[in-house]
């Protein structure tokens, strides 16, 4: 089931009246687990044995390590646990990449790979629900968080509705306490979060998918676009893709505030960030953190000596590529932000750190949204070369750019009032419209959102980028 | 009541009365500026026109491929004593056309109906057909409210909210007042560039998508409906750019459909003159103002020929 679907329209309201009306946790927890089990087996009933499946692992992995004192079984406890629960996340989205890169490598030193491709499904959200896991296996193996023995608040942790789909990840160290404990009926968590859904819907429908059409309809046919086409669809698409996975973001979180879980953000105005290292701390936060975490810190973070730190930035940002994808445009594109964090901590040993203001902030701000604007070019193309032939035609082929006047201007508007949004939120904040606390204020924009929703976003119940993943 | 409650029941009746005045006035403007749009040119305006007003002796049904193909101008010409509209309409599919032949029959009987088919029109539908260019008129059409209620059972909930109603068409009315006169397209609704293009030839294996039962029991209900009504229908593939090797499940069904219904079925869509023609081509599945005219002519040879062996 689709956030922007009709059905959601419809389950969401009633599973949170019900949630409501059910007065202690000991019924809630139950009904919301099976409110997530049925909002995952809506899509493919069979695959949410999978998911019980890396549950169950990562719950009775947690059960062994409390269990076990000595380091070293520990230690074979939580990698046998890792590995069981990256196993089906390895099989399911890497098998095939892995296979055609070693067929592709041998056939060049002319040797036979004999294994055959196979038509694999990719289960929604197991990257997130995998990581959500291991995540909270490699915390209970540090000894930052007790080990959960309620397989059915666990179960819960793992496939809570609102995040299980494309997150934002889950830390056990929050969403577990808050699912024990009581939540009261409050109306900011209710009016707070129903905004929350409305402006992630917003920034979904009227922004990424109505520029969307005018970036598939380039990026789906790069030999008969010129550049400035290209150059055109290819800022849509930094925007779109903020538009659409920051738009589901919200849309998960305003979901649980409504249940009454505050879950911590996912977005704060990448686009506004002065520098590469800034742009990863606003950026799907949720994942950065992970990584930050979990594979950063356990190679040793910055306490290592200063070359094996510029390396383990490589690590991660290429680790972090892959995860997104199987596929080579996607570690391209991890590479790609692996060498910006890289030449930046050099600039940043070789001339310090500065507080950038007025004209010069405004340079650092486009110059990164610039860079990051090119990366995305590896992130949307198909393959390898298309991706090159979209950037050498940016540079060679120049003449007048595709129109889509549909595309162009409902999508500008939507860009323009994104925007006006952010900026506010950013360097006005005392400015607030939607968030006011003038009641009538809020309503009459809250209700304005919603007609302009209806009236002008794409209303296909298309996917969501990040669903992929 | 709880505090809390009482909150934000209020709130939510207080977002809902906004919602439905805002909605309301949305409704009430787009309703009437629908019906001062002009009769060509941009999309909305042009199936407004097709499904509202229309009244020529000949029309020609289909998708951008009609549109671009059947030069109306020099129908009228050719045929002095006859009126012809193109009511094909960008991005229209088989239940689209459907619905024009429907509400056409409903207000009047043309003589002729042309009806442009595409190779794969019958078959499946990879991803459903958008029809959001029918809903502002489904509250005022009642073969329109029938029809999308049967095809989209989801929509007669949806469609309470005015802005629902034109969310496909509401930015298009808005922008069609802002289209001069002098920017409307075409003659008799048709429309094609007069640019070609050096577009590589292909061949291109047609694959055998498999028939869309739904389709054709809709389809064989219009046939039914024309040839009481005692228009004469004519089924058309028009050209192709390239070249395709094999038969379509479309194709096949309409050949076998004109042996055993009498249906009048002319395919070109493999006419030699037209695969790989420079001259021809706009894009690769539309022809330019000068391939639209040959096709015309041809057609009406094709069509004049038939009636003579009818005869």
């Amino acid at each position: 089931m689709l956030f922007n679907s009709f059905h959601y329209l419809l389950f969401f309201p009633i599973v949170c009246f019900i949630y409501w009306v059910l007065k202690k946790n000991s019924l809630r927890n139950p009904f919301l687990l099976f409110a997530s089990y049925f909002f995952y087996m809506n899509w493919k009933p069979l695959f949410a044995l999978l998911l019980l499946a890396v549950t169950t692992v990562a719950f009775i992995t947690g059960l062994l390590l409390e269990k076990k004192q000595a380091e070293r079984s520990r230690k074979w406890i939580l990698a046998i646990g890792l590995i069981l629960c990256f196993s089906s996340l390895v099989f399911f989205k890497y098998y095939n990449f892995l296979n055609d890169s070693i067929f592709n490598l041998l056939a060049v030193v002319g040797l036979r790979w004999p294994l055959p491709s196979l038509d694999l499904l990719l289960p929604i959200g197991i990257s997130f629900y995998t990581f959500q896991a291991t995540g909270y296996c490699i915390d209970v193996y540090r000894r930052n968080v007790p080990t959960e023995r309620n397989p059915l608040t666990f179960a819960l942790f793992v496939a809570f509705f609102p995040v299980i789909l494309a997150g934002p990840i889950q830390r056990s160290k929050n969403l577990i306490p808050q699912l024990k404990a009581e939540h009261q009926l409050l109306s900011n968590d209710i009016i707070g979060g129903g905004k929350m859904m409305i402006w992630g819907f917003f920034m979904k429908l009227c922004v990424a998918d109505r520029l969307g059409t005018y970036v598939d309809s380039v990026f789906n046919n790069l030999p008969m676009h010129n550049g400035v086409s290209i150059a055109i669809a290819s800022v849509f698409y930094t925007i779109q893709i903020y538009g659409d996975f920051a738009g589901y973001s919200l849309v998960a979180l305003g979901s649980a505030k409504a249940l009454g879980f505050n879950l911590p953000e996912n977005f704060r105005r990448p686009y506004f960030s002065t520098s590469f290292k800034e742009f990863w701390k606003r950026w799907h936060i949720a994942l950065s953190s992970w990584f930050g975490d979990y594979l950063y810190i356990s190679l040793g973070g910055n306490r290592v000596k200063y070359g094996r730190y510029l390396l383990n930035l490589m690590i991660v940002f290429l680790v972090s590529g892959l995860w997104h994808g199987a596929a080579w445009t996607f570690v391209l594109w991890g590479g790609l932000h692996g060498i910006y964090q890289v030449v930046e901590a050099l600039f940043k040993k070789r001339f310090g750190t500065r507080e950038y203001k007025g004209i010069c902030k405004v340079i650092k701000i486009l110059f990164v949204f610039l860079m990051v604007n090119f990366a995305w070019i590896f992130f949307r193309a198909s393959s390898i070369e298309s991706a090159f032939l979209a950037i050498s035609k940016m540079f060679t082929e120049f003449g007048t750019p595709f129109i889509s006047p549909m595309a162009m201007l409902f999508g500008a508007v939507s860009t323009a009032i994104l925007f006006a949004k952010d900026y506010a939120d950013e360097f006005l904040p005392k400015l607030k419209v939607l968030n006011s606390q003038n009641m009538i204020v809020s309503i009459v924009t809250t209700a304005f959102l919603i007609v302009f929703i209806f009236l002008f976003g794409v209303l296909d119940s298309s996917q969501f980028i990040y669903f992929q993943f | 009541m709880n505090k809390e409650l009482k909150k934000i029941l209020l709130a939510i009746a207080a977002l809902i009365f906004c919602v439905l005045v805002m909605d309301f006035t949305v409704g009430r403007v787009l309703d009437s500026l629908l019906k001062t749009l002009p009769s060509e040119g941009e999309r909305v305006a042009k199936s407004n026109y097709v499904l509202t007003k229309v009244n020529t002796d000949i029309v020609i049904i289909g998708s951008s491929r009609a549109v671009c193909h059947y030069d109306s101008r020099l129908m009228q010409e050719l045929l002095p004593d006859k009126t012809v509209f193109n009511c094909g309409v960008d991005g229209s599919l088989f239940f689209f056309q459907i619905a024009v032949i429907n509400c056409i029959l409903d207000r009047y009987t043309p003589e002729v109906i042309i009806w442009d088919l595409q190779m794969d029109e019958l078959a499946e539908n990879e991803v459903p057909e958008n029809l959001g260019l029918l809903y502002p008129y489904y509250w005022s059409n009642p073969h329109i409210k029938k029809y999308l209620d049967e095809l989209e059972p989801e929509l007669r909930y949806k469609i309470w909210l005015n802005s629902y109603r034109f969310n496909a068409t509401g930015s298009r009315i808005l922008r069609s007042l802002r289209l001069p006169e002098s920017n409307q397209l075409g003659f008799g609704g048709h429309e094609s560039s007069d640019a070609s293009r050096n577009i590589e030839q292909q061949i291109v294996r047609i694959s055998k998508r498999p028939i869309d039962e739904g389709k054709v029991s809709l389809f064989k209900q219009i046939i039914k409906r024309i040839q009481k009504t005692g228009s004469r229908l004519i089924l058309v593939h028009s050209p192709y750019y390239f070249k395709y090797i094999g038969t379509s499940t479309t194709t096949e069904y309409l050949d076998s459909l004109s042996e055993v219904n009498s249906v009048e079925f002319i395919n070109d869509s493999q006419l030699s003159d037209f695969i790989g023609n420079k001259e021809y081509v706009y894009d690769p599945v539309h022809f330019n103002s000068k391939g639209a005219k040959a096709f015309t002519e041809l057609l009406l040879q094709q069509i004049n020929q038939s009636v003579d062996e009818g005869e």
